[in-house]
């Protein structure tokens, strides 16, 4: 009872605190562009992220610390690059973020991250969700973000701009441009009808054999390139395939992403499907389709122009 | 006595061929049987004429992926219950299996490093796609054969073998060859999936290659170790009996170990480590054929076989598109069956006794 009691007391300050920071925002932040020096004046910002939790940013973070490659990418976009100091060993774009102290790889070195005293740190909610819990119990102040679709990178994109104290007009002139890049590729694929739709298998791992399914970036990106995944009943997102399906399925466009072209071409059973016979497999750079950073929109007009040619042809 | 040991092996042949020719006809995509019997048909020689339309695609379904599969799992099926029965019978412990002389560490040791280098994609790369493929089965072969030796050396006396030391040394090389492969594991990032699903052992993506890889060395082994079938017997008495009675003790241990190992190597190269067949199936014919090795391997063989057609079967079919590793469909199918038969044994020499 008296814990009841205790956590309904708890969140009515959170709520007041709540309360009087947005009204103190209201008072404090004046209107206006956002420069440089007035970066200052925008804190404290009050974040709910995608865990539901409210996380308050007292002043501009000067110590930033990202925890998932996608994160890193995003702040180097919005120009937060140089107040990054700390990455995992899986950041590796831009490439000066290799240069950045690194605090893990999947698993992340807490006593190092709390000996940097980060002002934030940046992670993925549906990924990272007990590192994210324990970071908060030592105190440090986590943002994560979470998106599962290409708007939703657009909005992390957003959201981490506040969360650093990023410049309004960079942030919105980013957002501006890949939303027009998206559209431009939509306005070409939106209205092919599913029949017309070529057929398209993007190998994650070739032994055993693994592709993405529903749920993915992979999955969207395809569909909104105006191809047809040929996973799209699996029933996970990250699921072995089988070769009979594969071959029955018959892509007409094979997108690889282990660098391994030359042990695709030659595999045996290979030889029937239309993509090989034809000689549309390519290789992609795997970030640009399963980093939910900027990038996704590269990976977007790459699978497009694998698969414009095949709906101009004889459809 | 002969004739009921024609009519055993004429039933589990013809069990064995059943399985297969039904595991051709099962698998994620649906080719109705009777497509899949003529498109074999046709291709019987001596059956020419019989016309049969087949889209190209199952044509590669059949003969491509599941025809090499099936005679794969036939080949390491039986393989390893080979291994098994030699295993069990030269050391006369009941918990032998082909893996105990630490042939399967040492092969994954092999195939991990293969992995982890990228050897096959760098050979695909230069255009020499085919000795890619073959880069994997060929390091863990050699793997799973130098453990052996390292074993050998390790627990040899004076000239002879020594049961018990040579049982501690293939355990204790097994498991620091382990040791190595976890470290390795923990530092192989992307490839890690990769190394985990070889190390579960599945027949998954095999093809023609492997299966030509794999046979040489099993009819070899099987057939050399059929000519140790009647030593087997007598060293079942105990080593000292077996001198007595003109068995060359050490000289044939040796070549038996040997020969096991390089069975074991060959099968684990090309499907990674399927467990319990090599331990299970010795034992289940054992308590239906009894001891004798020249009736017990024979069967051994033939039980191995169809029982990894029928697991392999099983693996590609219970959950489609995903395939489960053979070896998890070999433990749980496998283990209950094995102590009922157990059980049953058990109750009649209760019974008889």
């Amino acid at each position: 009872m008296s814990m009841i009691l205790k956590t309904r007391s708890c969140s009515l300050y959170r709520a007041l605190g709540i309360l009087l920071l947005v009204i103190l925002m209201f008072v404090l932040v004046p209107g206006g562009a956002w420069s440089l020096d007035e970066h200052a004046q925008a804190f404290p910002v009050t974040i709910k992220d995608s865990t539901g939790n409210t996380v308050v940013i007292p002043s501009l973070p000067r110590r930033i610390i990202s925890i998932a490659p996608s994160n890193t990418e995003i702040l180097y976009a919005l120009g937060a690059g140089d107040r990054v100091i700390g990455v995992t060993t899986a950041c590796d774009y831009p490439p000066e973020a290799r240069q950045k102290e690194k605090v893990g790889d999947v698993n992340l070195n807490f006593e190092k991250i709390v000996s940097m005293r980060p002002d934030v740190v940046l992670g993925v909610a549906s990924l990272q969700g007990a590192a994210i819990e324990r970071l908060r119990r030592l105190g440090i102040p986590v943002v994560a973000v979470d998106p599962k679709t290409v708007d939703e990178v657009l909005g992390a994109i957003e959201l981490v701009g506040r969360v650093v104290g990023a410049d309004r007009e960079r942030v919105q002139s980013l957002i501006k441009a890949l939303v027009g890049r998206k559209e431009r590729v939509l306005a070409a694929t939106s209205r092919i009808p599913e029949t017309a739709r070529p057929r398209v298998f993007v190998e994650i791992w070739h032994e055993p054999l693994m592709t993405a399914g529903p749920g993915t970036f992979v999955d969207e990106i395809i569909q909104l390139a105006g191809g047809k995944n040929i996973a799209f009943d699996s029933g996970n997102p990250w699921p072995q395939f089988s070769e009979e399906l594969l071959i029955e399925r018959d892509p007409e466009i094979i997108v690889l992403t282990c660098h391994n072209l030359e042990q695709v071409m030659s595999e045996a059973s290979w030889q029937g499907i239309s993509a090989v016979k034809n000689r549309r497999v390519y290789e992609i750079d795997p970030d640009i389709l399963v980093r939910p950073g900027p990038r996704l929109i590269d990976g977007l007009e790459v699978m497009a122009r694998y698969i414009r040619p095949l709906i101009a042809v004889g459809r | 006595m002969r004739q009921q040991h024609i009519l055993f092996y004429s039933l589990l042949a013809a069990a064995t061929f059943a399985a297969a020719t039904l595991a051709l006809a099962m698998g994620p995509v649906n080719i109705p049987y009777k497509t899949v019997v003529l498109a074999v048909a046709r291709r019987v020689p001596g059956l020419g004429g019989i016309e049969a339309s087949l889209p190209p695609a199952w044509e590669t379904i059949i003969f491509d992926i599941r025809l090499p599969r099936v005679l794969l799992a036939c080949v390491v099926g039986a393989s390893l219950s080979a291994a098994g029965v030699a295993f069990q019978g030269l050391l006369r412990n009941p918990l032998a299996d082909p893996y105990i002389t630490g042939v399967s560490s040492g092969a994954a040791l092999g195939a991990v490093i293969a992995i982890l280098t990228g050897i096959p994609l760098v050979f695909s790369r230069y255009g020499l796609a085919l000795l890619g493929r073959a880069t994997i089965p060929a390091m863990a072969f050699l793997g799973g054969i130098g453990s052996v030796y390292a074993v050998l050396y390790l627990s040899r006396v004076d000239g002879r073998l020594p049961v018990d030391t040579f049982l501690l040394a293939g355990v204790v090389v097994g498991s620091f060859l382990w040791a190595v492969i976890s470290f390795l594991m923990t530092l192989s990032g992307k490839a890690l999936h990769e190394i985990v699903f070889w190390l579960m052992g599945s027949l998954s993506g095999r093809g023609w290659d492997d299966l030509w890889m794999a046979l040489p060395w099993s009819i070899a082994g099987v057939a050399a170790l059929y000519l140790f079938s009647r030593d087997l017997n007598i060293l079942a008495l105990g080593e000292e009996q077996a001198w007595q009675l003109g068995v060359e003790v050490e000289w044939s241990k040796l070549l038996i170990v040997l020969t096991s190992a390089m069975l074991t190597a060959s099968a684990v190269a090309v499907s990674g480590i399927i467990g319990f067949i090599g331990l299970v199936v010795p034992h289940m014919t054992r308590i239906i054929v009894g001891p004798d090795h020249r009736l017990l391997l024979p069967t051994s063989l033939l039980s191995g076989a169809l029982f990894l057609v029928a697991a392999d079967t099983l693996a590609r079919v219970i959950l489609p598109p995903v395939e489960i590793p053979v070896g998890v469909i070999t433990a749980m199918v496998g283990g209950p069956f094995f102590l009922y038969l157990l059980k049953e044994a058990k109750r009649h020499d209760t019974l008889r006794g």
